[in-house]
């Protein structure tokens, strides 16, 4: 017995062994790859930031951020997207190209971001889209609106959210010759996005029978404008065309005033981001601009999302959505669907499902189609002229909307387009 | 010919408002040998000073206590410098880099970091027009400001006791403390006296140039050429290189728009390679 004990228990616990092994093994072999999936579902989708914190843009930059930060914030407590939380990393581009570059490869190298959203400057956005197009990562360029960016320098993997310049001169220019004058004065940001902007300008000038009567170039870093502001008043133009932004746009605004030159002729931004009006003050806010969208628009859904936004952003430097932190949301916003509908994060697969898409809940009067051909953002404008102080309702309310163009009046017709998206084929595949 | 002397004038304001900047830099540098970075964001404190004070006690009180409270922090600020004195040069340079970048985030903490903007005093607002003149009534008043503060330094350093410790002190400090004089008080009363003129130019600079906060860095700028134009250790210097930067610079912009700033840069060369310790300098620390 003994004996049959002795050799019966190692057999009995060979067996036991084996059927436990068995056991386990089968075991592992489905709660293996349900926790290996379980785990990747759980694996957050990065998303890169790239907004200015510091610079000439960092008023706007920061107001983009904002936008982003909601959209990403709304889709977590939805559950995320895919089943997987949304995880941001922020960088300060600085309102410098070179610092920018830097700092988005770091986010592509060292965070293995999957998709990159922001900029307000052209000359960031730029090389920062080339950047994307070569590692195939999708870049939503949020706030720029040099019209390069979607033109000869338009890329596979970058969507532009901002409208363009030829949309705000081309809303504006009648406007201007039939209301303010036909002799115009041209102050042009020395960078790709002003020269952008007056060459825009140029041309409609041309076509609604303007003339052009001189043109100063403001280099960047200018703080100081008296010498401009007085030539602009020996010149006498009836329009002044300030293609500036940030705090030039700003300090000129600023000085104009002090100098009374906004009452020596017309003045008009055709691009006005509204964190530049509001850092000068209604007291220092004239002229005329475009823009594509504020707080107080009477459209489907805005409500909602302005309580949304001042309930986040309470005590923010801007407590309300504007035109660049709309911009900010709807562009990660629409991302984060973009990735829903394609239910990957690989980029050629988001990019299908971002091409050609209309998108309707846009809290504007008509819906915005993100164009294929050039994946610039077709939206509607509003020409809009600063308030005066008595006129606001609160310290937001600074503009005042005089008229709109629906997104087919506004947006440029595909013949005139330059853009020639790379083949998917020549496009790396990124994420997934 | 009026547009002419209308631009010449701006640029004289201009380099006046330039000199007062480069003046405090040139105190600090000349009589203690410190390349001072942190100048530029005690510029910026005295606008966003004044930007607190001007509702409270109005805009003569802030041009009044703005470049106090900055002065006070400037001698705070040389308390800590001491430990540099005598060492390299660098550890005074480095501390006050690292004290700008302290204060710039001390700024942005406490005024955020958007843009802001400074109202001129309403009976300074707009311009004004005298026969072929026009300009802004504002930086008229700026201009005659700059000059009411370079003669009060002016007489300050040449016609008291303690301008002449200062100028003892910037020339042989070993000399002035075998003499007795308390040559620590001089370099802290100097710091302060450097920081206030920084913070005056801050607080009148401030409803021109709107305020953020680097604003200082992109002041202090043409306040260095300024003083590598001057040459180190002159007032003269100082005040001469402001005036040739702030013309050049204004009559660039009339006829070469693009080139205001490259402007300042192309006079500092000229001048540096005529005389390259500037106009009126002496050796300095930085030829070390």
């Amino acid at each position: 017995m003994n004996i049959e004990a002795t050799h019966s228990t190692p057999n009995r616990s060979r067996r036991a062994f084996m059927r436990t092994g068995v056991a386990v093994g089968v075991g592992v072999a489905f709660v293996g790859p349900w926790r290996w999936a379980r785990a990747q579902a759980k694996k957050p989708i990065i998303i890169g930031l790239t907004c200015d914190a510091t610079g000439t843009f960092a008023d706007a930059g920061q107001a983009d951020r904002r936008g982003m930060i909601l959209a990403i914030e709304e889709a977590n407590a939805r559950g995320g997207v895919l089943g997987r939380p949304i995880e941001h990393r922020s960088e300060d581009t600085e309102s410098d190209a070179s610092v920018a570059v830097r700092k988005a490869q770091r986010l592509i190298e060292r965070d293995k971001i999957d998709f990159m959203v922001g900029a307000l400057s052209s000359a960031i956005a730029a090389p920062l889209s080339e950047l994307a197009q070569r590692s195939g990562m999708i870049y939503c360029n949020s706030n720029s609106s040099s019209d390069t960016v979607t033109n000869e320098k338009c890329q596979r993997v970058n969507f532009v959210w901002d409208a363009n310049n030829w949309m705000f001169a081309n809303a504006l220019g009648p406007l201007v010759v039939k209301t303010l004058g036909k002799k115009w004065f041209f102050l042009t940001h020395d960078y790709v996005w002003g020269k952008s902007a007056t060459a825009a300008a140029r041309e409609v000038m041309k076509k609604v029978g303007a003339e052009e009567v001189g043109e100063l170039m403001i280099p960047q870093g200018t703080r100081d404008f008296s010498t401009q502001l007085l030539r602009i008043r020996s010149v006498k133009p009836e329009v002044v065309m300030a293609n500036l932004a940030g705090h030039e746009h700003m300090a000129m605004r600023e000085q104009a005033v002090e100098f009374g030159s906004d009452k020596d002729a017309a003045w008009v931004f055709p691009q006005q981001d509204f964190p530049d009006l509001f850092a000068v003050g209604p007291k220092k806010s004239f002229g005329y601009f475009c823009t594509t969208w504020h707080y107080n628009i009477d459209a489907p859904g805005t409500k909602e999302f302005v309580d949304r936004f001042r309930k986040r952003w309470a005590g923010a430097p801007i407590e309300v959505p504007d035109n660049v932190s709309c911009n900010g949301y709807i562009a990660t916003r629409e991302l984060l669907r973009a990735i829903e509908r394609a239910g990957t994060t690989k980029s050629h697969d988001v990019i299908k499902a971002l091409e050609g898409h209309v998108i309707k809940d846009n809290f504007r009067k008509y819906p915005s189609t993100i164009r294929e051909w050039d994946h610039l953002v077709g939206q509607m404008l509003y020409l809009a002229r600063a308030k005066k102080p008595d006129q606001m309702k609160d310290k937001y309310d600074m503009i005042e909307m005089i008229a709109d163009l629906s997104p087919d009046q506004a947006s440029p017709p595909k013949q005139i387009s330059k853009c020639k998206l790379q083949p998917f084929a020549d496009t790396p595949v990124y994420g997934g | 010919m009026a547009e002419l002397i209308t631009h010449v004038l701006n640029g004289v304001v201009l380099g006046l408002l330039y000199a007062v900047i480069a003046l405090g830099f040139m105190l600090i540098l000349g009589m203690m040998e410190v390349i001072n970075f942190s100048h530029g964001v005690l510029f910026a404190l005295g606008g966003y000073l004044a930007l607190t004070l001007q509702p409270h006690v109005g805009w003569g009180a802030a041009l009044v206590l703005a470049p106090l409270a900055v002065g006070v922090l400037g001698l705070v600020l040389e308390v800590g410098l001491r430990r540099t004195y005598g060492r390299d040069p660098l550890f005074g340079l480095l501390f006050t880099f690292g004290g700008a970048l302290a204060l710039e985030e001390l700024i942005r903490m406490v005024w955020g970091p958007q843009g802001q903007t400074v109202p001129a005093p309403a009976f300074l607002a707009g311009p004004f027009h005298v026969g072929f003149l026009f300009y802004s009534k504002y930086r008229l008043l700026v201009g005659g400001l700059a000059i009411v503060l370079l003669a009060g330094v002016w007489a300050f350093l040449e016609r008291t006791p303690y301008g002449a410790i200062i100028k003892a002190g910037a020339y042989d400090s070993e000399m002035v403390h075998a003499l007795g004089i308390n040559l620590g008080r001089a370099r802290m009363a100097v710091f302060g006296l450097g920081a206030a003129l920084a913070g005056m130019a801050g607080v009148v600079a401030a409803p021109m140039w709107g305020l953020k906060p680097t604003v200082g860095t992109e002041a202090v700028m043409p306040a260095l050429i300024v003083v590598v134009i001057g040459g180190i250790g002159s007032f003269w210097g100082s005040v001469i290189g402001g005036l040739m930067l702030g013309i050049a610079s204004a009559l660039a912009n009339l006829v070469v728009p693009r080139g205001s700033i490259l402007a300042m840069y192309v006079l500092m060369t000229i001048v540096l390679l005529w005389r390259p310790r500037g106009l009126l300098g002496q050796k300095s620390v930085l030829e070390l």
